[in-house]
C-alpha cells in the first residue's frame, strides 16, 4: 500500500485525537515498519489494518466506522492536493471519473499499484449505482470517500451497501440516492 | 483546567520517540529520492541511447529513400532521366515555357522521340549484353547532344529515347539533320560495326498549346505514321498533322464503335486451280464497309493495330469467315480457306489454343485451312515458327507463305520450315509477258518448290496471257483481278458457277 494512505492516516488520527494517541497506536500495534512512514514509500496493508485495531481498542470506537471516518478526512485532502479532478464535473461525473481517470493516473506514477475497481452499474439523474471490487476489503474507506467527497459538491445523499460474491469475488455493491 | 507547563515524562518520551520516527522517516525519503534519482538518470541514459539509435535509423531509411529516389529518376542502364521523371520536367519546363514566352516569339519547346528499329534483330546479333552496349552508347550520344541545348534526355521505354529544348523550327530542323547524323554513326562491338536504325518524331508547343498531353498525342501520332517507313526518318508535328491526326482521332472512334457493332466483314478472293475446275479456294481479307463504300485493309487495320483492338477485329473475322466458308466446304465447291496471321500472333503462346477453341466453336474442318504467313516471320525466332508450325500441322492445318519474293528471305530458313506454299508475290507475276528473267525465275521457283513438295500459289494474276503462262510454267493456284476481286460472301455465292464454269473453259483451252 502506497505510503501516503499511512502518513495520511497518522495526520488524521492526531488531528482527532492528539499526538499521544498516534504514538499509542504505533507503540501497541508493533509493526515492522515501527510508525516510520514516508508518502513515497510502499508498506505492507496489514499494518494499517493494525493500527486501525490499535486505535479501535484505544478509543472503543467501531472499526468501519474508524476506517469510514479516514475516508472522509481522506477526500478533504485529496481535494486539496488535486483540485484538477473537481473541475468542470458534478458529484457523479466525478465517482465515474475515479475508474476511468484518477486511477490511470495513478498508474502512470505507480505502475505496481494495487487499486480496487469501480464499475457503474446504472445512472440516472438522482441515483448512481457501482460496483466495489477490491481484494483488501476496504469498502468502508470508499464509503467515507464517497460521503466526503458529496459534502465537496455541497451534495446531500444516501449511500447503501451490499455485498455479495461472484466467481470467488467479494463485490460490494454501492446505490447513491441524491436526496 | 490549565494544561501543566512541564510536560510529563511520558509525554516527553513520546514527542522523542516522534522526533526520532519523523527523523527516520526522513531518511528512508532520501534513500528513496536517492534511488529515484539513479534510476531516473540511467532511464535518462538509455532514452538518449535510444534517441541515438532511432537517429542513426532514420538516416539509413533516409539514404535509402534518396537512393530509391535516384533509382525513379535515373535509368539504371542508360543514366538518362526516366520517362515519368522527364514528363513530371516536360510539364514543368511547358509551363514555365507558356509564362515566360512572348507569344510573338518564335522560339517554342520542342518534344522530340527516338525510336530505334528492327532492335529485335540486334538482341539476336549481338546478345543481351551487346543489346545493352548499343542502348548505352546511343544515350551518351544523345546526352551530348542535348547537353548544350538547355534540354533534358531521357529513356523513354525499351527502345524508345526522349528529348525536350527550346528551340525555332528551322533551330530544330538543323538539331534534328545533326542528331540523325550522330545516331548514325557506326558502333564497334565485338569487332563488329554496327549501325543503329531509327525513326524520329517532334512536336513543338506552338501547335499543342503548350499542353504535355495535347503534345505527347501529337508526337505519337507522327511516329506511328514515321515508324512505318523503312528507312531512318523524321517528321515534324506541322499544320497537315494536325489535320490528319483530327481525321484519325475521328478513324480511332469509329474502330471503337464498329468493333462493338461488328461491323468489320470478311470479303473472299477466288484462288482457282490450274488443273482442276471442280473447285476453288478462298482467301478472307479484312474488309469495314462504312459511309456507303468499304475501307480498305491497308486504311484501317494499321489503326486498330495500334488502338490494340485488332486481336478482337481478327478474332470476329475468322469467326465470320469460318461461319459462311463452311457450307461452301460441305458442298465441295470449295476446298480451302486461306487467312492471313501476323508473325507476332503466330508466336503468341496461346495462339494455337485460341485457334482450335474458335474451330470447334465454328466446327470449321481445320485440314480445309491454310494460314498466311509473310516472309517476315523469319525475322522472328525461328525455333518457336518451327515448333508452332508443327503442331499446327498436326491439327491438319498448313501453312503458306505470302508475299513470297519480296522480303529478303533466308532461303535455307525458309527450307527448314514445314510450310506447305509458297505465294510468289504480285510484283513478279505483273513482269513476266515483257521481262524473260522474271519468267525464268518463276519457272526456277517451282521447280525448286517441286523438290520439296512445296505448291505454288501465283498472286495478282490481272491478264489472260499471265494466266497461261503461268500454268504452263507450273505455278498450281492462280489468284488475281483477272478471276476476281475480293467480294461479299453473297456475291460470292452468285459468281461462284460463273467463276467454275471460267476455269472448266480454261482448262479445255
Amino acid at each position: 500500500m502506497k505510503g501516503v494512505v499511512f502518513t495520511e492516516f497518522m495526520e488524521h488520527v492526531e488531528s482527532v485525537h492528539g499526538p499521544l494517541v498516534v504514538d499509542k497506536i504505533i507503540e501497541t500495534s508493533d509493526t515492522d515498519s515501527d510508525g516510520v512512514y514516508t508518502a513515497v514509500g510502499t508498506y505492507p496493508c496489514a499494518e494499517l489494518v493494525s493500527l486501525i485495531v490499535a486505535l479501535s481498542q484505544h478509543s472503543g470506537d467501531q472499526i468501519p466506522h474508524i476506517i469510514t471516518q479516514f475516508g472522509e478526512s481522506l477526500s478533504l485532502s485529496f481535494k486539496r492536493d488535486f483540485p484538477a479532478y473537481y473541475e468542470d464535473v458534478d458529484y457523479f461525473d466525478f465517482v465515474e471519473c475515479v475508474e476511468h481517470r484518477i486511477h490511470v493516473d495513478v498508474l502512470k506514477l505507480y505502475p505496481d499499484a494495487e487499486l480496487p475497481r469501480f464499475n457503474t452499474l446504472e445512472r440516472s439523474p438522482d441515483c448512481l449505482i457501482i460496483d466495489y471490487i477490491s481484494s483488501r476489503a476496504l469498502e468502508h474507506l470508499a464509503l467515507g470517500l464517497l460521503q466526503g467527497s458529496a459534502r465537496q459538491f455541497g451534495e446531500t445523499v444516501d449511500i447503501t451497501m451490499a455485498t455479495r460474491h461472484e466467481a470467488e469475488q467479494r463485490i460490494v455493491q454501492f446505490t447513491i440516492n441524491r436526496l | 483546567m490549565t494544561e501543566p507547563l512541564i510536560p510529563s515524562a511520558e509525554t516527553l518520551q513520546a514527542l522523542q520517540r516522534r522526533t526520532e520516527r519523523e527523523k527516520s522517516a526522513r531518511k528512508v525519503a532520501e534513500k528513496l529520492l536517492e534511488q529515484k534519482s539513479l534510476e531516473l538518470y540511467s532511464a535518462n541514459q538509455a532514452l538518449q541511447a535510444a534517441q541515438a539509435e532511432l537517429k542513426s535509423q532514420i538516416n539509413v531509411v533516409e539514404s535509402e529513400r534518396d537512393r530509391i529516389k535516384q533509382i525513379a529518376i535515373t535509368d539504371s542502364l542508360t543514366k538518362l532521366t526516366t520517362r515519368s521523371a522527364f514528363l513530371e520536367n516536360l510539364k514543368a519546363h511547358l509551363l514555365g515555357h507558356a509564362l515566360s514566352n512572348a507569344h510573338h516569339s518564335e522560339t517554342e519547346l520542342w518534344l522530340v522521340v527516338i525510336r530505334l528499329k528492327k532492335f529485335k534483330r540486334v538482341n539476336e546479333q549481338l546478345g543481351q549484353i551487346g543489346a545493352d552496349k548499343v542502348l548505352q552508347i546511343t544515350a551518351q550520344r544523345l546526352a551530348q547532344f542535348v547537353a548544350d541545348k538547355q534540354g533534358e534526355a531521357a529513356r523513354f521505354s525499351g527502345t524508345e529515347f526522349a528529348f525536350y529544348c527550346p528551340a525555332t523550327k528551322p533551330q530544330l530542323q538543323t538539331y534534328l539533320d545533326q542528331l540523325s547524323h550522330c545516331l548514325s554513326e557506326t558502333i564497334a562491338i565485338n569487332n563488329r560495326a554496327y549501325i543503329v536504325e531509327f525513326s524520329i518524331a517532334a512536336g513543338g508547343s506552338k501547335l499543342t498549346d503548350n499542353n504535355a498531353d495535347t503534345l505527347r498525342t501529337a508526337v505519337d501520332h507522327v511516329l506511328s505514321k514515321v515508324r512505318r517507313s523503312d528507312r531512318n526518318s523524321l517528321m515534324i508535328y506541322d499544320e497537315v498533322e494536325r489535320k490528319g491526326s483530327r481525321f484519325r482521332k475521328q478513324l480511332e472512334d469509329e474502330i471503337r464503335i464498329s468493333l462493338v457493332n461488328q461491323e468489320f466483314i470478311p470479303w473472299f478472293q477466288p484462288i482457282l486451280y490450274s488443273r482442276d475446275a471442280r473447285s476453288i479456294c478462298l482467301e478472307a481479307l479484312a474488309r469495314w464497309p462504312k459511309h456507303g463504300g468499304v475501307i480498305r485493309p491497308d486504311q484501317f487495320i494499321p489503326v486498330a493495330h495500334d488502338l490494340g483492338v485488332w486481336p478482337e477485329i481478327d478474332k470476329q473475322l475468322f469467326v465470320t469467315a469460318c461461319e459462311q466458308v463452311k457450307p461452301l466446304i460441305d458442298q465441295g465447291s470449295v476446298t480451302d480457306l486461306s487467312v492471313n496471321v501476323s508473325p507476332l500472333q503466330l508466336i503468341m503462346p496461346d495462339f494455337i489454343s485460341g485457334l482450335k477453341r474458335l474451330l470447334a466453336d465454328t466446327k470449321f474442318p481445320a485440314d480445309h485451312l491454310i494460314l498466311e504467313i509473310t516472309e517476315d516471320v523469319l525475322i522472328e525466332d525461328v525455333a518457336t515458327i518451327h515448333s508452332q508450325i508443327q503442331r499446327l500441322h498436326a491439327l491438319g492445318i498448313k501453312i503458306a507463305v505470302d508475299d513470297f519474293g519480296t522480303g529478303y528471305s533466308n532461303l535455307k530458313n525458309l527450307i527448314d520450315l514445314p510450310i506447305d506454299t509458297v505465294k510468289i508475290d504480285r510484283s513478279l507475276v505483273m513482269d513476266i509477258e515483257r521481262d524473260n528473267r522474271a519468267t525464268m525465275l518463276i519457272s526456277t521457283l517451282v521447280q525448286w518448290a517441286r523438290a520439296i513438295n512445296v505448291s505454288v500459289v501465283a498472286e495478282g494474276v490481272e491478264t489472260e496471257t499471265q494466266a497461261i503462262l503461268l500454268r504452263a510454267l507450273g505455278c498450281n493456284r492462280l489468284q488475281g483481278y483477272y478471276f476476281g476481286k475480293a467480294m461479299s460472301v453473297k456475291h460470292l455465292k452468285r459468281e461462284l458457277p460463273r467463276l467454275l464454269e471460267a476455269a472448266e473453259f480454261r482448262q479445255r483451252a
